[in-house]
């Protein structure tokens, strides 16, 4: 059994003046493993990642990461705050947040800088992430003249040159052309196969196959309706149905009209 | 209101550049005791907010339409430490990448429109509005009255600027170096320019944004205070 | 009712165009700084000071002779850098130039400023005389402006605008003020882009009376929603920040290298500058 990375307990939290986001959480994340947390929207998933990134914090319960609890007055202090947060990358959904410098290179640098890395490493990251993301062409570029895909890149990127244990990845094939979910996909696994711990916050079914093992999924209650392998909750219909997860549409084949729920794995007759 | 380069000598410029430098000082500490590390993106997206206040056209009695500095309502939403920084973002930008007032005259330019503006529009705002409530009408008018009092004083500063260049900058045989029209022209066709007409784009932009912001309960920072 | 709807129309279009221009601008300037010319190729850092050297030696030369012939010299600079003239002129000389000389229209004439006459005409039954002191002084006005907006514009217009704000950091300003600075110029396109689509929604729905009150709380309606995405926003890249590293004092990049051109340009600037100056006290 690989070491413990996260330990989540009974967490609740309420974003100020509003409803209640997670009401009373608990999970248990081992080095190396890939998870997906999926549900509908506004069931919590984007509110967990942020609890394990330590951005925000429970009003109960508590998180640990890498055996220390994760207080924000722990992370006031530089040190602590470097130490935890160079072994911790989150992907946010929304990549116009995640890049807030005014050139691509600038974005990627950021992390590693931050960090204290030298400036002639930082530069050598910022090639070596280039390639991998295929983003050479880009470096220069003001983030507000990338398309959506690239910006995702980029921000994974940003994120890549930190070169994290652990990625968290937060709705990260939302609104993106086949080729490059597939391109994300790809990087999520090879970043899996190389030891790292994946957590994808998504409600996109289709991805789950390859990048996640286990699977826990988010219900209106905002707490976590069912955990287990990413095979046995695909096929609990029902419970994906109920959760709001899938759809059933009716489409024409062959001049036949038929109705059915619409699963990634669905085979048509 | 923004002054280009060459209306206001190398003297003139230099004299509101080091006016300003204890004002950033004190601006910068005063942000950092309120905001501390959100202060670079809470400035940084107040300034661009700042930036984009000066681009809508806001349409007046008589068909024709106006641009606001915005500065007062910056200094209502952020505080007027704040608003300081964030106005003088907006215009460095402004002057350095858009060429939209001089570079040479960023000095008087953040005076007028990132000290003078703000301070004096919030605290007629804070006077006039003493402590009614957050949502009260009475915070619209105070809005108002201090967004028309500081921008008319600004452009009382404005016109002193340009009405002092030709007494103190001229050559030999009287012939104005820069700014050419004396305090007498140039002080009253600014402030009576502003109070007739520019100062009511001023009022009408901060006045009905705090109306609606009041209703969609927004978050008003007043200096670190929500 | 339709011209009430024609003036709506009206400031729609010039609030969105106001903003369109903005965003047009901004991508025509990043293409400019990416060609291939003269200026494009020198270090921010010595192309800055050598335009802030001509910049004041512009402002402060009581010379029109001589401040034109720092225009002329920014001219061929246009022309080395391979900026379209054309456009160039247009986006200098028509605003601010134009502005100041309908301003300074007046003391052409000898009510304003009385002396020597050069030329009068007769108009609406009035002698109007204008002077050669008042030539004089709406000439150097005019030609001071003209060359000073041309030089910042051209300085603008070859360098990439992240690393002209990096360029502040030589001046004794504070990283933390650079920073706040370069991520301001990041979002000003996001906002931008909303206005944008905020005015694009408004003109679409056809049909409204609009009188200018109406147009007022429409433009204080939009503003009120940019701030509220403001403090949003704010937040949320506070914490995009917080997540690589961010503690309070930024470490950013220096990206800057300096080679023996830079160095010999910022002395061929310096000279010519204290040249002028020379010139200027002798004449």
């Amino acid at each position: 059994m690989s070491a413990i990375i996260f330990e989540v307990k009974d967490v609740q939290y309420s974003y100020p003046g509003k409803f209640p986001a997670l009401c009373g959480v608990d999970m248990t994340i081992r080095s190396g493993e890939k998870i997906a947390v999926i549900g509908a929207n506004g069931t919590g998933k984007s509110t967990l990642l942020h609890l394990l990134d330590g951005l925000i914090f429970p009003h109960q319960g508590q998180v640990t990461a890498f055996g220390e609890r994760l207080l924000e007055n722990s992370l006031f202090d530089e040190k602590a705050a470097h130490h935890f947060r160079r072994r911790v990358g989150l992907v946010f959904q929304n990549a116009d947040i995640q890049l807030f410098c005014p050139s691509v290179r600038e974005d990627i640098a950021f992390g590693p800088l931050q960090f204290g890395v030298e400036e002639e490493e930082v530069n050598r990251r910022i090639m070596d992430v280039a390639q991998v993301l295929d983003i050479h062409h880009l470096l220069d570029r003001v983030p507000h003249q990338l398309s959506i895909g690239e910006k995702k890149r980029v921000a994974i990127a940003s994120v890549l040159a930190i070169d994290p244990d652990v990625y968290l990845f937060d709705e990260p094939t939302a609104g993106l052309d086949p080729l490059t979910v597939r391109h994300i996909i790809d990087f999520m696994v090879n970043a899996n196969r190389r030891g790292k711990t994946i957590i994808t916050a998504t409600h996109d079914l289709h991805i789950i196959g390859e990048i996640a093992d286990t699977v826990y999924v988010f219900g209106r209650n905002k707490r976590i309706v069912r955990g287990g392998s990413s095979e046995s909750v695909l096929n609990d219909r029902a419970l994906l149905e109920s959760n709001n997860l899938i759809h059933i549409h009716q489409h024409h084949h062959d001049g036949k009209e038929h109705v059915h729920q619409h699963l990634p794995l669905e085979q048509h007759d | 209101m923004h002054i280009p380069d060459g209306y206001l000598s190398p003297a003139t410029c230099g004299v509101f550049g080091a006016a300003m430098i204890p004002i950033w000082s004190a601006a910068s500490r005063k942000v950092k005791k309120t905001l501390s590390v959100r202060q670079v993106p809470y400035l940084a997206i107040g300034a661009a907010f700042s930036f984009v206040i000066m681009m809508f056209n806001v349409p007046i009695p008589g068909g024709s339409t106006g641009h606001a500095v915005g500065g007062v309502l910056v200094a209502i939403l952020l505080g007027p430490w704040a608003a300081c920084i964030a106005l003088t973002v907006a215009l460095v930008i402004q002057a350095l990448l858009f060429g939209d007032g001089g570079i040479t005259a960023i000095g008087a330019n953040c005076f007028n429109m990132a000290f003078v503006l703000p301070f004096t529009g919030y605290y007629v705002y804070r006077l006039i509005s003493s402590n009614s409530p957050a949502g009260s009408r009475r915070r619209v008018i105070a809005a108002g009255a201090g967004a028309y009092v500081g921008i008319c004083v600004a452009a009382l500063c404005a016109g002193i600027e340009f009405g002092l260049q030709p007494l103190l900058y001229h050559t030999a045989n009287g012939q104005a170096l820069y700014s050419p029209y004396g305090l007498n022209v140039a002080v009253p066709s600014m402030v009576l320019g502003h109070l007739v007409v520019i100062g009511w784009v001023e009022v009408l932009v901060t006045a009905l944004v705090v109306k609606y912001l009041q209703k969609q309960d927004a978050v008003f920072f007043e200096g670190g205070r929500s | 009712m339709s011209n009430a709807l024609h003036k709506k129309r009206d400031f729609i279009e010039r609030s969105m165009l106001s903003a369109l221009a903005f965003l047009k601008d901004a991508t025509l300037s990043e293409e400019c700084a990416n060609r291939k010319g003269f200026l494009q190729s020198l270090d921010p850092r010595f192309k800055t000071i050598s335009f802030l050297a001509f910049l004041v030696t512009a402002v402060s030369l009581k010379s029109a002779v001589l401040i034109g012939s720092l225009y002329g010299l920014c001219l061929l600079l246009v022309f080395f850098s391979r900026i379209p003239l054309n456009y160039f002129l247009t986006r200098t000389l028509l605003f601010i130039p134009l502005f100041s000389l309908c301003i300074v229209l007046p003391t052409l004439f000898s009510m304003v400023t009385p002396g020597e006459p050069v030329w009068s005409f007769h108009v609406l039954g009035i002698n109007a005389i204008i002077t050669r002191p008042g030539v004089d002084g709406a000439l150097l006005f005019v030609v001071r402006i003209a060359t000073s907006v041309s030089l910042v514009v051209l300085l603008s217009l070859t360098t990439r605008h992240s690393e002209l704000l990096k360029v502040l950091r030589l001046f004794g300003v504070p990283q933390l003020f650079v920073l706040t600075v370069s991520m301001c110029y990041r979002y000003l396109y996001l906002f931008a882009t909303m206005v944008e689509n905020i005015f694009t929604a408004l003109k679409s729905r056809v049909g409204m009376v609009s009188r200018h009150q109406h147009g007022q709380n429409i433009v204080a309606w939009n503003i009120a929603n940019t701030w509220n995405r403001t403090t949003q926003m704010s937040e949320e890249v506070y914490m995009a920040m917080l997540s690589r590293g961010y503690t309070g004092e930024p470490q950013l990049l220096s990206e800057f290298h300096a080679t023996l051109k830079d160095w010999f340009w910022l002395l061929c600037a310096l000279i010519i500058c204290a040249g002028l100056f020379y010139r200027g006290h002798t004449l």
